[in-house]
Parts: C-alpha cells; structure tokens; sequence
C-alpha cells in the first residue's frame, strides 16, 4: 500500500542516490535495490523500511545501506528517535542476512545541528540542498558536501491553532487593526511577516471570522467577538504565560507609586487595567507583564510569595503584550484587546471582568480599534 | 451604603472639633490620639480598604503639664453638651459619638483609673497606660470639618504614628489579658487599626520615632515593653494580633494577604528598632 507522501519521499530518495552517485570515485555504483517495497511486514509499519541501496566496489565487494527518509526536515532533537528507529528496522533484517549495513537518512532539510547529531549517531544522511554525508566502512567510502545551512523552503503548513506568539501576534493584529487592511499591510504594522498573517487568516476564514474580498485579497471584515473567543480557546493566561507571586505588603497602590519611577519596560493587564476603563469589583491583584520577572521584583521591592501574593508579575508569551500599550496618569497598560484575553482565561472573577469589559469594548469600537496609518 | 459612611465620618469630626473648642484655653494641652489621629497619617493610604476607616469616639489624651486653672473641665465639657459617665473621663452627648479624655499613667498620678488633675478634680480624666509616647512624640496638624461648605478648623496636636502603635498594642494587650469577654470584642478593630499604621507609615521612620520615644524619660518603659509584646502578638502568622487583624477584614479583604502583609511589616519593623 502506497502512503500518500510516497511521491515525493520516492523522488527525494532517488535524487540523493544520484546526487552521491555523481560523487563516487570511478566505477563505484549505487544501486537501489528492489527488496525494499517487497521486505515491508505491512503489519509492522515501524519495522518498514524505505529503501535498501547497494553500494558496490570495482573488486566487488558490497555493503547494504538502509535508507530512512523523511520529507519534512528532520528537528535535532528528533535524531536520537530516527536513529533508534534505524536501528530496529535493520536488526530483524540483520538477522536474515548476516551482515551488518550502513544507515542514511534522507531528507527534504537537515539543519547544522541535526546533521552533526547525525554524525554522533554514526548516520550518513543526504539533503536536498546538497548537505551529504556518505560514510560506509567496508568497502570504504567517504564523500562530504556542504549544502544550505538554512531551510530554502518556508514552512507553509496551513496553521492548526493560535497557539504559539508568532500566531498569536498576528491575532492581536487583526484583533487590534479596523478593517478593510492588506496582508502585507498588517504584516508590517505588526512586524510579522505576511505568509504568517496569510496562515492565521486562512486558519480563521472558514469560521468567517475573518472576511477576504478574494482568496488572494485584502482583509474585509474581523469579527473580533468571534476572534476573541477563538483565540481564548488555544490561550491561557496562566499557562501560557510565565507567572511569579509577590507581595507588596503596603498594598498595590504603593507598587504603583513605584511602578512610575522604576524605568522598567511593563504593561498592566488584569482587572487593574480592565478596571480602568470598564470597573467591575475593587481590584486586589495587579497583574504586570515584565521583561524579567526576578529582576524587576528586586527593583519594586517586592516580596516573593507563596500565599497572599498581591501582585503577578508575568514573564509574557510574546513581546506583543507591550505593544500598542496605552497610557492613562503616568502608567501603561496593555491593550484592552489583550487584558480582554487574560482575563477571559484568567483565574478568579476573571472572566466576570471580561464580560464587563466586553460590554464596553462593544460600545467603544471606535476608541480603541486602530486605523492602518496608510490608506487602504 | 457611601452616603451612611460618610456621615460617621462627618459626626465623629464634628465631635472632636465640638470638644476642642469647649476646652478653649486648655487647647495646649489637648493630643489627639486613638482611631482619629491614625486616620490622619492614613487616609492618603486608606482609599484601598473596603472598610469604614474609623470609628466615631475622639479619643483626646491631655498634658497634665500644660492645663491651665481654668475653667474646670467637667464645666466646660458639659456647656458644650458633653456629659460626665459613670467612668472618669468618658463624655457623652444625647446623640452622637463618645469623647474621652485620657492622661497617660506615667504623668497621672496615683490611684487606679482616675487621674488626679488638682484643680479639675479626679473625675475630669480616666489614666491609661500605654500612652505615654503621645507627650514626646506628636505633630500640629490642621483638622477641618467635613461638613460641606463648613470653613471651621482647628490646628491640634496630633500623636504620631510610632506613639499612636504603642498605645494601641498596650490597648489589645490589656484588653486580650481582660477576663470580660465582652471588652475582648472590639480589640480586633484595635489590631486592624495597627496594620493600618504599619502599612501607611515607611518602616523607617517609624523606627527612628521609635529610638526618640525609647530615649525619653517619661515613654521610654510603655515603649519597650510595648515591642516585646508587639512582637508576641504580630511577628507570626499565628500571632493572635495577627489573627485579629484577620477577624476584622475576613469578607472584605483578602486574608492570606493581610496575613502575609501584617507579619511582613510587623517583622520589619522589630528588625528596624533592634538596629541602633
């Protein structure tokens, strides 16, 4: 039975036999060998093996090499698994045969780092930007060529979730910005890159909550409700974020009078900042995003807590939570779109404060929704 | 609920303004003391409690040193409507908040609970123990009425923080060591009136007022033995000071916080008065 990617591993495994063919000395060949289709168990899909070569010496002397092939790029700390895969797929074969073969991984991209775990694994493998590394014993071939050290081939995988700052960073974009925008447009407003704006908008349109004029075409319309819910379903504050507790034991307020002075890069987030524009209960917990959460506890004074903590200071997710912040008597607070996200999958009241808080941002579209500076 | 609390503010500043002026030309030797003078060194820090700040006595110590002959006190008390108790010192009107007059025992002379005031007599002024610091350590501050519009104010004298804490944990010592339990009630607001302090005052400069009132004579005794019980009560989280405090905010404010916050200060400040 064919797998779907067989195409395409079928082609990459013959353009590395080529490619290390080329470069053997006169009158060595390779040869891929018809036994592999024919040896897979289709029982045992990990005992499967992709390919078998041959490599044969001019005095005839040969030696097998077992090819595992992998079409999308091969991440450093996944080489420790092919290799023991490698390794379990060639012992049963081993035992039929007698003989110990070489292993080779190929593959679409193989970074510097996996390559060099690679060679600690005692692995030759070939990429298809040229990176080989073809080390067989007996008979005795080394060929070593230098491909790219940068995958050519952007990852368009179609995006599965918001999880993850790149992604959301662009939600926080389309969440922020009034339509109609451009991809490129927004791309560059928020410094990302526009295949990134393109994969979470495609991720979004079949719940239409987004809106394209056409496939290839400008943003029309966000449903920023819908967004805000979608987002919350792949975020969590307190989990994706890095929270610490302290304690100001004279209360927030004097955090605050010192927040003013510190100089440090921060937002406010949490019911201090939805209170702000939307009061629900007195808030008691001050949630700050910071850079560095333990130093700049030491520059506030702050306490650590195990109980009865008074303020989070929170490690972000992504830079983006100090961008676009907004400024009110002297201190910054995080966008509401973002304080809108943490408290809705915050803890305690929060998501009573979130509803509040969404109460106004429907009444207030207009004073917080940010035109795109060009034209559009 | 708002327009109620701020009436209790306005009675209980109206009082006090309404006992100063009927002791006129005593006025010198007149201290404010008690939940008043903490609420003057708090309300900038206030606004953060869920809590009715004070309470409506005027809790008024006086200077045997610098009382004048005349007029006699019960007289002036009671033209101004402020009638004598059963009990020295405690003044009440028809309606409205309690006054009392206080002498602290070092400077009140013999006897139990009256303080012996020559021309004024033994009933004029009940003795207390513990407020000693008030004589060494106070501040003229401007005390205005509250009632919209009123222009009348008066500049008194105001204990300061660290004399203001003595007092208070002699008070909830006094009162927990009390075999009537009905008098063991409202200490909780005592405690809680202490955390206030530590809260609103930089620790600081409430040790170094703390060294003025250990230094002077007459405050230097009810000042020590006021940190070795201090640090009984309020130093742990099993403190029964600490519990108090927890009594008194529970429903209204975070108590794993005023916990962590009460013994954090409370440590702070015994660490700062035991640098010298």
């Amino acid at each position: 039975m064919l797998r779907n990617n067989c195409i395409s591993e079928t082609r990459l495994i013959a353009t590395a036999a080529r490619a290390i063919g080329a470069r053997l000395p006169p009158r060595w060949r390779l040869l891929e060998r018809a036994e592999s289709v024919n040896a897979r168990s289709p029982r045992d899909v990990n005992r499967r093996i992709d390919a078998v070569w041959e490599i044969r010496a001019p005095d005839g002397r040969a030696s097998d090499i077992i090819v595992e092939v992998k079409s999308k790029p091969v991440e450093p700390r996944l080489v420790g698994n092919v290799a023991s895969q490698l390794k379990a797929k060639s012992y049963s074969r081993d035992e039929q045969l007698g003989a110990t073969p070489a292993f080779i991984l190929v593959s679409t991209y193989l970074s510097p780092l996996a390559r060099e775990r690679l060679v600690e694994a005692g692995i030759s493998y070939a990429d298809a930007t040229g990176n080989i590394r073809f080390v067989v014993n007996r008979p005795a071939v080394f060929i070593e060529t230098q491909g790219a050290d940068r995958n050519p081939v952007k990852d368009e995988r179609p995006l599965r979730s918001l999880k993850g700052g790149r992604a959301a960073r662009v939600a926080r974009g389309l969440f922020d910005y009034r339509p109609p925008f451009g991809i490129r447009e927004l791309a560059d407003e928020i410094a990302s890159s526009p295949a990134m704006v393109s994969r979470v908008a495609s991720l979004l349109e079949p719940d239409g909550i987004v809106t394209k004029a056409s496939p290839r075409g400008r943003i029309d319309s966000v449903d920023w409700e819908a967004l805000a819910r979608r987002w919350a379903s792949d975020y969590d504050f307190a989990a994706s974020n890095t929270l610490t507790t302290w304690l100001e034991p004279r209360g927030t307020r004097a955090l605050f009078v010192r927040l003013r002075e510190a100089g440090l890069q921060y937002s406010v987030t949490g019911s201090f900042a939805a209170y702000r524009v939307a009061p629900f209960a007195e808030p008691r917990l001050a949630t700050i995003y910071v850079d560095d959460p333990e130093t700049a506890a030491q520059s506030l004074g702050l306490r650590p807590a195990d109980t009865g903590g008074n303020i989070l200071l929170v490690r972000p997710f992504d830079p983006v939570v100090f961008e676009r912040t907004e400024s009110d008597s002297g201190f910054t607070y995080a966008r509401v779109t973002q304080v809108l996200l943490d408290l809705m999958t915050g803890p305690g009241r929060g998501p009573a404060e979130a509803e509040a808080l969404l109460e106004w941002m429907r009444e207030t579209e207009d004073r917080w929704k940010i035109p795109m500076t060009k034209s559009t | 609920m708002e327009d109620s609390h701020d009436q209790v503010h306005i009675e209980a500043r109206e009082t006090l303004l309404d006992a100063v002026e009927a002791l006129g030309p005593h006025s010198e030797a007149v201290i404010l003391v008690g939940a008043q003078a903490i609420y003057v060194h708090t309300a900038p820090t206030d606004a953060s409690f869920a809590l009715s700040p004070f309470t409506y006595d005027a809790d008024i110590v006086l200077d045997p040193e610098l009382l004048g002959s005349s007029p006699a006190i019960v007289d002036a008390m009671s033209r101004a409507g402020f009638q004598l108790g059963d009990q020295p010192g405690l003044y009440r009107r028809d309606v409205g908040p309690q006054v009392d007059l206080l002498v602290p025992e070092a400077v009140g002379g013999p006897g139990r609970r009256a303080a012996r005031l020559g021309v004024h007599g033994n009933r004029a002024a009940m003795k207390v123990h513990g407020l000693e610091g008030a004589l060494v350590s106070h501040t003229r501050i401007t005390i205005g009425s509250l009632v919209p519009g009123a222009g009348r104010a008066c500049i008194l004298k105001v204990a300061r923080p660290a004399a203001l804490l003595v007092a208070k944990v002699h008070k909830v010592g006094e009162r927990l060591r009390d075999s009537d339990v009905r008098r063991r009630d409202p200490v909780a607001k005592d405690a809680f009136d202490m955390y206030r302090l530590l809260r609103a005052v930089d620790t600081p400069d409430l040790a170094a007022e703390f060294r003025r009132l250990q230094a002077h004579d007459v405050s230097s005794r009810v000042t020590s033995e006021a940190l070795v019980l201090f640090r009984d009560l309020f130093s742990s989280p099993s403190g029964t000071g600490t519990g108090l405090v927890v009594e008194y905010v529970r429903g209204l404010e975070d108590t794993d916080f005023v916990v962590e916050s009460s013994v954090a200060l409370s440590r702070d400040l015994l660490e700062a008065t035991s640098r010298h």
